[in-house]
């Protein structure tokens, strides 16, 4: 399959089941929503050392959230119930209570309720209280510049993480232009997040080490420095390769955010260096979820 | 199924006890109604001789005729809705359990005591203890939500544990007192003592209020809670919408110091 120029290789993304919620954060503005949900969602690139994969989701205007107050919407996904559980309090617990005028809700209708405020409020120290508000019930903890207030419970759902697709390109600026391009296509696509850098990551990895204690290490296949003494799987014209990695609530939303991301990069095609798309996977033994690139993309309306 | 239609034949000389009506419309068979025995001064009398009845779907009750001398009407209601189309006597929805209830006109003392969830509208005024305690409990309205258009008299929502009581105008003396939780709010004003006893709660009062002296100054402060309870209230039309959105500063008072202490005041414009 050949779009634009632009080789689509016969491969497929491998994904996980993960767990994942989202988050409403609003604030006195916007500039401090996001200084909130920036802060909620920082250091959150990969389950592997991170404890979860967040990323905003979007913007919102105060007609969107519960207090009418201008917000982000957050999704965050972890490997585990439990783990969701602990890395929203603590992530919570220490960017949102800490920023001032920030709220937070939960942002699901349906799925399993986990502890958001039901907690965090015995920061309180006895001068918390709550409020029920058409059903859902509201913590308020004095704080230094008045109340946080913090939803009880954000609702846990069955999510999908690690959908993928390998831009691989002439050089590193058409590489990057060809991503931020995916990126900002992908940003318009609700209920999913691409956690890395800028929606971007570069260090794409394989399964294994030659050192023992290291469970994954760089993905050397795609490594351009490499190209002469591993088996390559870089084309011949292809100097550069960075990767887009794609968390959704649903399987379906990540195949819609892959089809416009790699649709955005195709449009630039041939002319601007883009000279492939591939995938990352383990061989399909690992995760449940394939993504194949060329049934995505036939979908999508491409021959 | 039209709607089950009671129409009150004439006013009854003493106080007519209407609340075995829901839990045998739960319980028998419409057909069965007539013949319901209900208590009347020191007499019972079947409902047949009272009412005249029409239509069959119990889910929606119209009560026609002067009912100013009938007592619990929609008292244990577990849902579906009851229109009430004049005055009403005390103990209205006593311990409601769901569904709606309207009345288009005054209704008397102890309405919505006890009540745990489903919604009461008032058109019209409210006597005394609205949402209040049945006695010998320790409890009084735990849950659902009480809507006033008119003013409301004393004790509002006497030893509440949770739900809200909306006030389109005055609330009377000892507003939310020995309250454990939930939210009384008034638009129009409260009278003495407001939150005497209170423990836990919120009063929100727009308007003229008499502060006891067991209620402490928190200054003014903008609480993005009341930005929740506000713009949930918006549907209920105005005055309960009129302050979403505004994110205005409201005064806080915590008290009753002479109680827990934990309750609070909210003056809001």
């Amino acid at each position: 399959m050949n779009i634009n120029g632009v080789h689509i290789e016969d491969t497929f993304a491998e994904a996980f089941g993960m767990r994942g919620t989202r988050l409403l954060i609003t604030g006195e503005n916007l500039k401090w929503a996001y200084h909130g949900a920036t802060a909620l969602t920082g250091f959150a690139t990969s389950v592997i050392a991170c404890g979860a994969e967040a990323g905003i989701e979007r913007k919102l205007d105060p007609s969107e959230t519960p207090d009418g107050r201008p917000g982000a919407s957050v999704l965050m996904f972890a490997t585990s119930s439990k783990e969701l559980a602990s890395q929203v309090e603590r992530r919570v617990g220490q960017t949102i209570l800490t920023c001032p005028t920030a709220s937070c809700f939960g942002g699901l209708t349906e799925g399993d309720p986990i502890a958001l405020g039901k907690n965090l409020r015995y920061f309180g120290d006895g001068w918390q209280a709550s409020k029920v508000v058409n059903g859902r019930r509201f913590w308020r903890v004095p704080v230094m510049d008045g109340e946080f207030v913090c939803e009880e419970t954000t609702r846990m759902v069955r999510a999908v993480g690690g959908g993928n697709f390998l831009i691989l390109t002439r050089n590193s600026q058409d590489a990057l232009a060809a991503a931020e391009a995916a990126i900002e296509a992908m940003r318009k696509v609700p209920n999913v997040i691409m956690p890395f850098p800028g929606g971007v990551v570069r260090s794409g990895s394989k399964v294994g080490s030659r050192y023992k204690t290291l469970p994954a290490s760089t993905n050397d296949a795609f490594c351009p420095t490499l190209r002469g003494v591993v088996k390559s799987d870089l084309p011949d014209e292809a100097g550069c390769c960075l990767e887009i990695v794609i968390d959704g609530l649903t399987a379906d939303d990540i195949t819609i955010a892959m089809r416009v991301g790699m649709q955005a990069v195709c449009e630039r095609g041939r002319e601007n260096g883009v000279i492939a798309l591939s995938a990352g996977n383990y061989g399909g033994k690992l995760g449940q979820f394939h993504f194949k690139l060329r049934e995505i993309m036939a979908e999508g309306g491409a021959q | 199924m039209s709607a089950l239609i009671l129409t009150l034949k004439q006013l009854p000389l003493g106080r007519l006890d209407l609340s075995p009506l829901m839990p045998a419309l739960v319980s028998g068979d419409i057909s069965e109604l007539a013949a319901l025995p209900l208590q009347i001064a020191t007499q019972k009398i079947p409902l047949g001789e009272l009412f005249s009845v029409s239509g069959s779907d119990a889910s929606q009750i119209v009560l026609q005729g002067d009912l100013s001398r009938v007592d619990g009407i929609g008292a244990a209601m577990q849902s579906g809705s009851l229109n009430v189309e004049g005055n009403v006597g005390a103990y209205l929805g006593t311990g409601l359990l769901g569904g709606e209830i309207h009345v288009q006109g005054d209704v008397g003392h102890f309405a919505g005591v006890a009540m745990r969830k489903g919604t009461i509208r008032i058109k019209g005024n409210a006597g005394d203890y609205l949402g209040g305690i049945l006695p010998g409990a320790m409890q009084g309205m735990a849950g659902g939500q009480i809507i006033v258009l008119g003013d409301v008299g004393e004790r509002c929502g006497d030893r509440m544990r949770r739900g809200a009581i909306l006030i389109g105008g005055k609330v009377g003396d000892y507003a939310g007192s020995r309250m454990l939780a939930g939210t009384i709010a008034a638009f129009g004003g409260a009278g003495k003592h407001a939150g005497y006893g209170m423990r836990r709660g919120t009063l929100m009062i727009r308007g003229e209020i008499h502060l006891d002296a067991t209620f402490a100054d928190c200054g003014e402060h903008i609480l993005p809670i009341t930005n929740l309870l506000f713009r949930s209230w918006v549907k209920l039309g105005s005055p309960f919408g009129d302050a979403a959105g505004k994110s205005s500063p409201v005064h806080r008072f915590m008290g009753d110091r002479g109680a827990d202490g934990k309750g609070e005041i909210l003056l809001f414009k």
